[in-house]
């Protein structure tokens, strides 16, 4: 996509967003109606690139032969792998994206097209897990586990951002961690027999 | 049981140490309360129950460190002579419980390394892993025919084996009572050893020199290796069959290839220390597979001490009985390697030189005889005796100093390793092979 890369190489090269749509595509020696036929604005682009690099990567996940076999915990661990493997390719471009918006901004614009198809992929994982009973309902408190996937993903992604260990070792180990610790959490835990066996004993007082 | 007069070989350092840990590791479980507790109440209850609890509290402690705590483990669990049944038991599970990676990390760690998926670089690849390793897992594949066995290491590992040496640290100063410069001396070493084992590459390059240079020794089969299919974290041999130690046992070989299979280890050891000066430092029975007609499989060249000339003159003329019987003489090579120093005061010493050669001569034995018989429960059970006499004698037991070169530190191992093994494997070698003592000898003259 020719408007994406050369405003890839602008950006990079520059540290900086264009002044203006006018000013980026003159230098490109383009209409600037020709912009604006594919996004409605610098926004919308950076949007937009991080999300179809999200969806290429649920495609060609969902489509691998071991993609069915995959527990939900696997399923969930391999789409983190591939998204940050994924994201390496244009990790400069995050970097300085990253670099425009505050620490304390959970919801960056730049990620609103990735954390969307995220949460579509997370959602249909969970609803499977949890029909394999290997994630357990729990009423209203299931209906946040996507966003505290979408939570921890986040705070992967920034950890990777910040990793300077070789191959981006460090951020594999995260993952690994992070992500069994949050099925360990959603799945059947001894809180959840401890909650049955309270019940149980509130409606059958032995003294 | 009465000590017969005789020889040499491996210093006290590591025995004392062990045998310390036994002693501190009861404190600190606080078993000892639960066991007398349990005692007043029931005056049956046995001493294997407590050191059963006590190796549990140790060896989960050390198992939730991972990676080089695992090793630690691991070295401990050799001494098997040394430490009571229960705590070997224990920690020689250490190897086989490793935290498994997940299989879509075992993918990633490919994809990183290859460009590939494994399903794409094998023509078969079993995702779940079919036993671990100390710092990672060994999966099944096949190719072209061929089945391998790829070892995948944990990711970060050698990033964290640093400061998982730090967490061991207090452990280690409150177990073996030395003071922190000695323990540094120490666990500097383990550290050397412990980054070399993380680098596969490095493994690969050795293990295929060290096959080639002991190819010559009959019985010894080593797997052929696949730099290809190998980075810094994968590493590619032939599968091989064979028994873990143990399932080998339980097969009830007959002496005759117990015997032959204790020849072989012997030999091996014998040929590594004294010609190639490079030894396979991991004597643990996990990195043998034993075969039913008497071959030895080796697998796992990850741990190779490199013995230094000076020092292997020094320490392994005490193998030489010329040496153990020669007071004046052994006072000299304990000076050498660091068992005794300048400033010990005289009384310090003559307890300190003592037990030395009590230790020396009842562990090298085996060098004193033409055939050695292994399996004598007696004479394993007189090592432990007098690991435990000598960590309760008080010069010993309250020196904050450590008694002992670096380097012994895994040439003891090593030894202590081969007579596990050769004891479990009740084996009868012959041990009059001594072709060392001659260069040996003629460095003592000069």
């Amino acid at each position: 996509m020719k408007l994406v890369d050369a405003y890839l190489d602008y950006v990079l090269t520059e540290g900086r967003r264009p002044a203006t749509v006018y000013a980026f595509t003159k230098k490109l020696k383009m209409q600037e109606a020709a912009f604006y036929q594919e996004f409605s604005s610098f926004d919308a682009l950076e949007e937009k690139v991080l999300k179809t690099m999200t969806e290429e990567v649920i495609q060609s996940l969902t489509k691998s032969e071991e993609w069915t076999g995959f527990t939900a915990r696997e399923k969930v661990l391999s789409f983190f792998f591939a998204l940050i493997e994924k994201l390496k390719e244009k990790r400069s471009f995050l970097q300085w994206l990253q670099a425009q918006t505050t620490d304390t901004d959970l919801k960056p614009a730049y990620l609103k097209g990735l954390k969307h198809a995220f949460e579509q992929m997370a959602d249909s994982i969970l609803a499977k897990g949890i029909d394999d009973q290997e994630v357990k309902k729990r009423g209203k408190l299931s209906d946040k586990y996507t966003d505290a996937l979408w939570i921890q993903f986040l705070f992967i992604y920034r950890f990777w951002l910040k990793d300077t260990s070789s191959e981006f070792e460090k951020t594999d180990e995260a993952i690994e961690k992070s992500v069994n610790l949050y099925f360990d959490l959603v799945g059947q835990s001894p809180l959840d027999s401890m909650i049955e066996f309270g019940k149980f004993l509130l409606h059958n007082r032995p003294f | 049981m009465a000590l017969r007069e005789e020889q040499d070989s491996i210093p006290t350092g590591k025995v004392e140490r062990a045998a310390k840990f036994v002693a501190t590791g009861a404190r600190i479980g606080g078993n000892y309360i639960k066991h007398y507790a349990k005692k007043m109440v029931n005056p049956e209850t046995s001493r294997e129950e407590l050191h059963r609890d006590n190796a549990e509290d140790i060896y989960n402690s050390l198992s939730q460190l991972k990676g080089s705590a695992l090793k630690v483990a691991q070295m401990l669990s050799m001494d098997s002579g040394v430490l009571p049944q229960q705590y070997v038991d224990k920690f020689s599970q250490a190897q086989y419980q490793a935290p498994p990676l997940s299989a879509p990390l075992v993918i990633q760690t490919f994809r990183k390394a290859f460009g590939k998926t494994p399903q794409e670089l094998f023509d078969k690849f079993q995702l779940s892993a079919s036993h671990a390793a100390s710092i990672g897992q060994v999966h099944q594949a096949e190719k072209n025919g061929q089945k391998m066995a790829v070892k995948v290491q944990y990711p970060g590992v050698a990033e964290s084996i640093r400061s998982d040496l730090k967490l061991v640290k207090p452990i280690a100063l409150r177990m073996f009572s030395l003071n922190e410069k000695d323990l540094d001396k120490y666990m500097g070493e383990v550290e050397e050893r412990l980054m070399e084992e993380t680098d596969y590459r490095l493994e690969l390059k050795r293990s295929v020199e060290m096959s080639e240079a002991c190819k010559a020794i009959d019985g010894l089969l080593f797997p052929r290796y696949y730099p290809e299919l190998s980075s810094n974290r994968v590493l590619t041999m032939d599968w091989m069959n064979g028994f873990h130690l143990n399932d080998f046992l339980a097969t009830n070989p007959s002496q005759e290839v117990r015997d032959r299979i204790g020849q072989l280890l012997w030999d091996f050891y014998d040929f590594q220390i004294h010609k190639l000066k490079a030894v396979h430092a991991d004597p643990h029975p996990g990195n043998f597979l034993f075969q039913t007609d008497g071959r030895v499989g080796v697998i796992d060249f990850g741990c190779i001490k490199l013995i230094p000339e000076d020092f292997y003159f020094d320490y392994f003329a005490l193998l030489l009985p010329e040496v153990i019987d020669n007071e004046p003489l052994m006072i000299r090579q304990m000076n050498k390697i660091e068992m005794l120093y300048a400033h010990d005061d005289a009384h310090t010493r003559q307890v300190l030189v003592d037990n030395f050669i009590r230790m020396t001569r009842l562990l090298g034995q085996p060098f004193r005889h033409n055939t050695f018989d292994f399996g004598d429960k007696a004479y394993m059970a007189s090592i432990y005796v007098m690991g435990e006499e000598i960590s309760k004698i008080k010069e010993i037991r309250n020196s904050k100093e450590s008694r002992g070169s670096k380097h012994t530190l895994y040439i003891n191992r090593t030894y202590f390793g081969i007579y596990s093994m050769l004891h479990q494997l009740q084996a009868r070698v012959n041990t009059g092979q001594r072709y060392w003592r001659t260069p040996l000898l003629a460095a003592l003259e000069a």
